[in-house]
């Protein structure tokens, strides 16, 4: 029934709390009519805490049999009967057993009144014609003059044949005047005989005198629901079919239409938004053929289309809800204080450009609530490093009844549930609380940061006094945080101006200023809270008062406006002017926005498994990466606990470009392209890191804040309260070659040109150029000495870093193929790019020529105890390279530059298999650090390895490496590596999913998910690197993408774990939707123009227009991608490690966990 | 009228029983110091046959030369350690002080039966003093460092507040040990114990004890007060710190069952600790 909804848009956008309808004919055909699907969508309602009105003028039997009966939800005391025209109300108790609740008994002397009116009018009626009427007298306050007796039951659908029928009966039969004359018949005895106030009506076959109608029932609603909950008039929705005048007098449904509920400006004190009545609205869906009131809105369409008006709002209302899918959600229940700060970071919200934690309005000790803007950093002394500040805390709240301080703690809380909707970055809160005197209020909170509006912050707030009445105080506003460091300076508050309050305040060294502006507003109701606002040194607010009985609800809603000095000129006419359009928008557009922006994010991520829990862990991992993605600003980058928790100082690290990026490249390419050019602004800084440490191009800062500066502590205390060196900033040079990647990662896969023409070639030729100059030449061969690689153990300076030199040589070789890619095809931008960077033709050359030389570690040696017990995997061959790898710089570079391992595993570091072997295991099960454990000394001179660091190359540039060295190397390294980094389980669990080792890989992959969701790690942020790292693990390891600059690759390896999984990759503007169904298909849906070159890794890629395709396994490996239906291919393309579980070796852990 | 903070005359109270012993007696030095810190009133309990004149009391109790004045006498007769327990509750001590060993000593036992019984029924902070030690608290004692290891556990969480509120009384500096024990896994709900992942150790770290801070030691006291991380065995370590650290005493807030394998830190460091140990039982 799209033209029904089509006519009444508003039932998908107005949230309707009361809705009331007449039944015959409206909900329902007849009484004869199966209601189990009206009765459905009302049980639905009822549940979403609509209360619904069945306004009737028959008997409570008559309904009851036909939908009241087929509803047994719990909240079924919300559903109410009209009856008998207005003379009774039923409802329903706990149990669902109805409960007269108002009862209109005529006295003795009116019953007479109405048997003289209806035996005066049939008389009269039958005295003048030959007409025959009968009278129905035992109805309950009135009586029924039948026109029609011998049409018993007459369907409302017949409405006009009826009136033809009847009149054609009266005039038939002598009676001239018809319908209309009986009508005033009755209309006249009721006054001959005295009844004041009779209420007389049609329905075409009858004219009913009685004291009572359905204006009667009206009247109910508006005092008992309306009024007594607090619920506008607005937010009520009435429904009939008979609203327009039916044979020359007004239909029955229009006694429903009363003055007070249609009027605009009945409802409250303010209208929800400016396009929208504030009076109840009505509409009709019968045949109304002579049209409807001006009240009325006409949609027709019978019963079918008032059920499409339920339906409407059925969704609507769970919009606004939490979603039903417990993957979907974040739940925390209860109240633990010792929790509180770890549940702040995992229920944190955020846009991007701005994150707040989930903390608790009221700011209960145990709490600590932060709003954290991207970009706004500042120290606290010239010498000191930035971080970021904490933001005036705008989720504020505090409710006072009869002067008591509500808060969350044991002894008072009821109950109280904390949900995130994963789904659309919403923050529920429901909490009941018992307080003195044993009142009970119940609290409702919605909160989120628009993630199309990044400069906006919402709330509402709903108290319900339960069982009491009393004075409530709500207090709102933007707290100024008295003890963080660094302080913010407040330039200026204002409480009362402005329509709202405001803070303006300035970072101390930084300079920057920012804005907060809150608008707050008590929602329509028949409350009128009264407004205040003040300002003291605490903060500014707003205070809302009011006086409230049992279940009356008072709705607080708070709008702000958040904007610096970094985004705009006039930073506190912007954070006001946006306060006010929040506002204006309201609370539920803003949240039916929220959806929609969430909805259309999600959709290019849109990552599925057939495994519930793992579906919630990877649903977290998308909604915080999302939640850091900030697509306004190429001017900062992802922190590595993005926008949750300040305890990195909001710095930016190597994972933002190897952990977070590839997740953006791949789902939301601005965001992505941002963060690029985040580093391409602060590639001064970078040069200046360079030429500092003798140096040429740019060595990015270990630690960085906007400028790029680097921001890495010198030294610190560590556990044993000692201070010790940060070397990390000093030594940590490949985070140079991790910007290149992502550089080029970005371009492959969005095939953004222009990107690599101006920023994305600079950065690579900046880095390449450092490379060059990094190395140091010993007999034709270059080696990068004293460096740290990702292994952060071995933290003092070692030499040829097998991951640095690595990604340095890949880096070199990328740079050097822009410049050919640039003077071929973009010749006018690499002239410019060209006499911008003072560049020298020789300088590819050399690049070849380092990376041909680049010193790719030693033959094997292996020492230690352990070895001795474990010898190294035989190696196939002397290298862990690829001919292809080692042949690529063969013209350019020395021939004979050692490069790989011996016996097929690849050395770490010079000398690192020289070091103590320590068998982990023996460590096991530990819950502690394996440095803090040993010892940083003993660490430091053994194999232990803190995380992936060969393991990272073999995931980054597996092309490179001969595929007996990465399954030799993985061996090696696994047993050896502690995971004391969070970066560190995704990262193997990839690896191993590659190498078909899938309990390993589910191991990881089960380890990666959980580090936020256990054990308290995520009080000081989420680890927002990590899941990204998981994300990765999926599509990169699962999945088996790979990247070249011709095309993608997958080989799916399913866990066992789960069946099914689907995901979504942008792919140069096209959409490619996978399906992958465990050894058994892979299918693809791509959309969009032209063609994506996909292959199964290790076979050839094919091109492929829009469409759909599958590959399917073949026992041992996957076929080509072909046309649904197309005969498959001779061609399998099988991968080692497909011989299933039985290439898995004993590991350090049980991997079966 | 009940010894109640809520009443207007309420003064704190110390408890010392003594049984007639030396080594009873050497646990008085420090039940003197600790009403002299806590501005208390100091209750000797002697539980006898029958009630003694004063001046033979302090004969039999081995004091020596004390200021009487200053001092309450008790002389229940009756089961000694109900008779110390029900002073207590009476006298809502802030402190029940004891030697760990009476009259029969046996230092082959952690403590004496009477000790024993007291510190596992009482609710009351008990300071046990081990008698034989050199260089047990006299009455001028001022402890400087107090030693609270804290396992990062929500029961001990509950009780440290009055743990840290007696240090800050008494003017001691704090010092909170975590020791990590390698295979233990926490397993209720807010337990925290070391960091897991340390990626960026140098705020991980500051990021870990601000955290464990924030859980245990909510009301933090008006004291210097830090945290340390240790790994290894409990009992060795705290007594290595205090040691390392010249501790003047450790508070061990424990769940008062002794039995069997139980309380093996408890027993570990009253076997060994050089300095007085306060003992706070887990309601």
């Amino acid at each position: 029934m799209p033209g029904c909804l089509a006519a009444f848009p508003q039932a998908a956008q107005h949230l309707f709390r009361i809705i009331a309808f007449d039944w015959d004919g409206t909900a329902v055909s007849d009484r004869r009519a199966d209601a189990a699907p009206v009765a459905a969508a009302l049980e639905e309602l009822l549940e979403l805490e609509v209360f619904i009105v069945i306004v009737t003028g028959t008997n409570f039997g008559n309904i009851d049999r036909q939908v009241c009966s087929l509803i047994n939800s719990p909240h079924k005391r919300r559903l109410h009967v009209c009856t008998n025209r207005g003379s009774e109300v039923y409802g329903f108790d706990e149990g669902g057993s109805p409960m007269l609740i108002y009862h209109k008994e005529a006295t003795p002397h009116e019953n007479e009144l109405l048997d003289r009116i209806a035996t005066a009018v049939r008389q009269d009626i039958e005295g003048r014609s030959r007409v025959s009427v009968a009278v129905v007298f035992d109805r309950l306050n009135r009586r029924k003059i039948d026109l029609i007796p011998e049409w018993p039951d007459p369907p409302k659908s017949q409405i006009g044949k009826l009136i033809k029928k009847t009149e054609a009966r009266l005039r038939d039969g002598g009676f001239a005047g018809g319908i209309h004359s009986a009508f005033e018949l009755t209309a006249y005895y009721s006054r001959r005989f005295g009844l004041a106030g009779a209420r007389v009506t049609s329905d075409v076959k009858h004219i009913e005198v009685g004291l009572t109608d359905k204006s009667d029932s009206m009247r109910w609603i508006a005092g008992e629901l309306c009024r007594k909950r607090n619920i506008p008039f607005a937010d009520m929705l009435i429904g009939g079919d008979e609203f327009g005048p039916v044979a020359g007098f007004e239909g029955s449904d229009f006694h429903m239409v009363l003055p007070e509920l249609a009027a605009p400006g009945a409802a409250g004190p303010a209208a929800e938004a400016e396009d929208w009545p504030s009076g109840s609205t009505y509409i009709s869906v019968g045949p109304e053929p002579n049209g409807v009131p001006a009240q009325v809105r006409y949609l027709g369409g019978g019963p079918a289309c008032f059920l499409e008006l339920l339906q409407a709002q059925i969704r609507l209302h769970r919009q606004l809800l939490p979603a039903d899918d417990p993957a979907a959600v974040l739940e925390e229940t209860g109240f633990n204080h010792l929790r509180e700060r770890e549940i702040e970071s995992l229920l944190a919200i955020g846009n991007g450009y701005l994150g707040s934690r989930g903390s608790l309005a009221e700011q209960v000790r145990s709490s600590a609530p932060a709003t954290l803007v991207a970009g706004l950093y500042d120290k606290t002394s010239e010498e000191s490093i930035e971080e970021l500040i904490v933001a005036p805390d705008w989720i504020f709240t505090r409710i006072t009844v009869n002067g008591e301080h509500l808060y969350a703690a044991k002894k008072s809380l009821l109950e109280q549930r904390r949900i995130l909707d994963l789904s659309r970055g919403v923050l529920f809160r429901e909490w009941r609380h018992r307080g003195h005197d044993n009142r009970i209020t119940l609290i409702r909170f919605t909160r989120f940061a628009p993630l199309a509006d990044p400069h906006g912050l919402v709330e509402r707030v709903t108290v319900r006094p339960e069982n009491y009445r009393g004075d409530i105080h709500l207090k709102t506003g933007l707290k100024i945080c008295g003890g963080c460091v660094p302080a913010l300076q407040i330039i200026e508050k204002d409480a009362g101006k402005n329509g709202g309050v405001f803070i303006e305040a300035r970072t101390a060294y930084t300079g920057i200023t920012l804005v907060q502006h809150q608008r707050s507003a008590a929602a329509p109701g028949f409350i009128e809270p009264a407004r205040d606002s003040q300002s003291d040194d605490s903060g500014v607010f707003e205070n809302w008062r009011w006086r409230a009985a049992p279940g009356q609800p008072v709705t607080i809603e708070k709008y702000v406006g958040i904007y610096t000095s970094r985004e705009s000129a006039g930073p506190a006419q912007e954070a006001r002017s946006h306060a006010g359009r929040l506002s204006k928008r309201g609370f539920t557009g803003l949240l039916l926005d929220q959806a929609e922006a969430w909805r259309q994010r999600r959709a290019a991520v849109a990552i599925s498994v057939d495994d519930p829990e793992s579906q919630q862990w990877l649903n977290f991992a998308c909604y915080h990466l999302i939640s850091a993605g900030n697509p306004h600003d190429e001017r900062i980058s992802i922190s590595a606990r993005a926008l949750t928790g300040s305890i990195y100082k909001g710095h930016i690290f190597w994972d933002a470009e190897m952990f977070i990026l590839p997740f953006f490249i791949f789902t939301h390419p601005p965001t992505a392209r941002n963060m690029l050019m985040y580093r391409f602004h602060t590639l001064s800084a970078a040069r200046g890191n360079a030429i500092k440490k003798g140096y040429a191009g740019a060595l990015f800062s270990w630690e960085a804040t906007a400028t790029g500066a680097d921001m890495t502590p010198a030294a610190v205390l560590d556990a044993k309260g000692e201070v010790v060196p940060v070397l990390s900033g000093k030594l940590e040079h490949h985070i140079s070659a991790a910007v290149a990647w992502g550089a080029w990662l970005y371009w492959n896969v969005s095939g953004d040109d222009s990107f690599m023409a101006g920023a994305g070639a600079e950065l690579l030729i900046e880095t390449a150029r450092f490379w060059a100059s990094r190395v140091t030449a010993r007999d034709g061969v270059f080696h990068i000495l004293g460096v740290e690689g990702p292994d952060e153990y071995h933290d003092e300076g070692v030499d040829d870093n097998f991951y640095t030199n690595l990604t340095a040589r890949w880096n070199l070789r990328r740079a050097a193929e822009v410049v050919e890619w640039l003077k071929a095809g973009w010749p006018q931008e690499w002239q410019l790019l060209a006499e911008k960077l003072g560049f020298d033709d020789g300088e590819p050359a050399r690049w070849r020529q380092v990376a041909a030389g680049m010193h790719l570690g030693p033959a094997a040696r292996v020492a230690g105890k352990r070895a001795e017990k474990k010898p190294l995997p035989a190696g196939p061959r002397e290298a862990g390279l690829t001919e292809a790898a080692r042949g690529a710089d063969a013209k350019g570079g020395p021939a004979g530059a050692p490069t790989g391992t011996a016996a097929g595993v690849i050395e770490q570091f010079g000398g690192y298999f020289q070091l103590e072997d320590i068998d982990l295991g023996r460590l096991e099960p530990r819950w502690a650090p394996v440095d803090v454990l040993l010892g940083h000394e003993r660490t430091v001179a053994s194999q232990l390895v803190k995380q992936a660091d060969v393991v990272m190359a073999l995931y980054l540039l597996e092309e490179e490496l001969d595929p007996a060295a990465v399954r030799n190397s993985f061996d090696y390294y696994e047993p050896r590596t502690c995971h004391g980094s969070s970066l560190s389980p995704a990262i193997y669990g990839l690896v191993a999913a590659r190498l078909g080792l899938m309990e390993t890989a589910w191991h990881y992959f089960r380890r990666g998910a959980r580090i936020d969701l256990t054990y308290g790690n995520a009080a000081g942020g989420i680890h927002v690197a990590a899941l990204g790292g998981l994300w990765q693990q999926v599509i990169m390891g699962f999945a088996g993408v790979r990247i070249t600059r011709e095309g993608i690759y997958v080989y799916p390896r399913l866990p066992g774990q789960w069946g099914k999984i689907e995901f979504t990759l942008l792919w140069r503007n096209m959409q490619l939707r996978f399906t992958v169904r465990r050894e058994a298909e892979t299918g693809v849906e791509i959309a969009g123009e032209g063609e994506a070159k996909l292959g199964i890794f290790g076979g050839r890629l094919t091109p492929l227009a829009a469409g759909s395709y599958v590959s399917r396994w073949g026992g041992d490996g996957w076929g080509d991608f072909k046309r649904p239906g197309a005969e498959p291919g001779a061609g399998v393309v099988a991968l080692p490690g497909d011989q299933g579980p039985a290439g898995e070796k004993g590991g350090l852990f049980d991997k079966s966990s | 009228m009940i010894n109640h903070p809520d009443n207007g005359n309420y003064q704190r109270a110390i408890i010392i029983p003594l049984d007639g012993s030396r080594t009873a007696a050497r646990a008085f030095g420090a039940a003197e110091a600790v009403a002299r810190l806590l501005e208390a009133s100091l209750h000797v309990v002697y539980v006898g046959k029958e009630p003694q004149p004063e001046e033979q009391l302090l004969r039999l109790l081995n004091l020596g030369q004390v200021n009487t004045k200053k001092i309450i006498f008790h002389q229940p007769t009756g089961q000694i350690v109900n008779a110390i327990l029900e002073l207590g509750t009476s006298l809502d001590a802030s402190m029940i002080v004891m030697s760990s060993h009476g009259r029969t000593h046996d230092a082959g036992l952690v403590a004496g039966s009477v000790t024993m019984n007291v510190i596992q029924q009482c609710d009351i902070p008990v300071m046990v003093v081990r008698p034989l030690r050199q260089g047990t608290p006299d009455r001028d004692w001022q402890p400087g460092r107090m030693l609270i290891p804290h396992d990062g556990s929500p029961v001990t969480a509950s009780e440290v507040d009055q743990v840290f509120s007696l240090a800050q009384m008494m003017g001691a500096d704090i010092d909170v040990l975590h020791v990590a024990v390698s295979a233990r896994q926490p397993v209720e709900a807010g337990a925290f114990t070391g960091p897991r992942y340390l990626d960026r150790p140098h705020y991980d770290w500051s990021g870990w004890a601000d955290e464990f801070m924030r859980r245990f030691a909510a009301r933090q006291p008006e004291a210097n007060i830090r945290l340390v991380y240790r790994t290894g065995g409990t009992v060795a370590e705290t007594l290595a710190f205090a040691r390392e650290q010249h501790e003047d005493m450790i508070a061990l807030i424990w769940r008062g069952q002794m039995a069997g394998e139980r309380a093996a830190t408890v027993k570990g460091i009253l076997r060994q600790t050089e300095v007085p140990v306060l003992l706070k039982r887990i309601k």
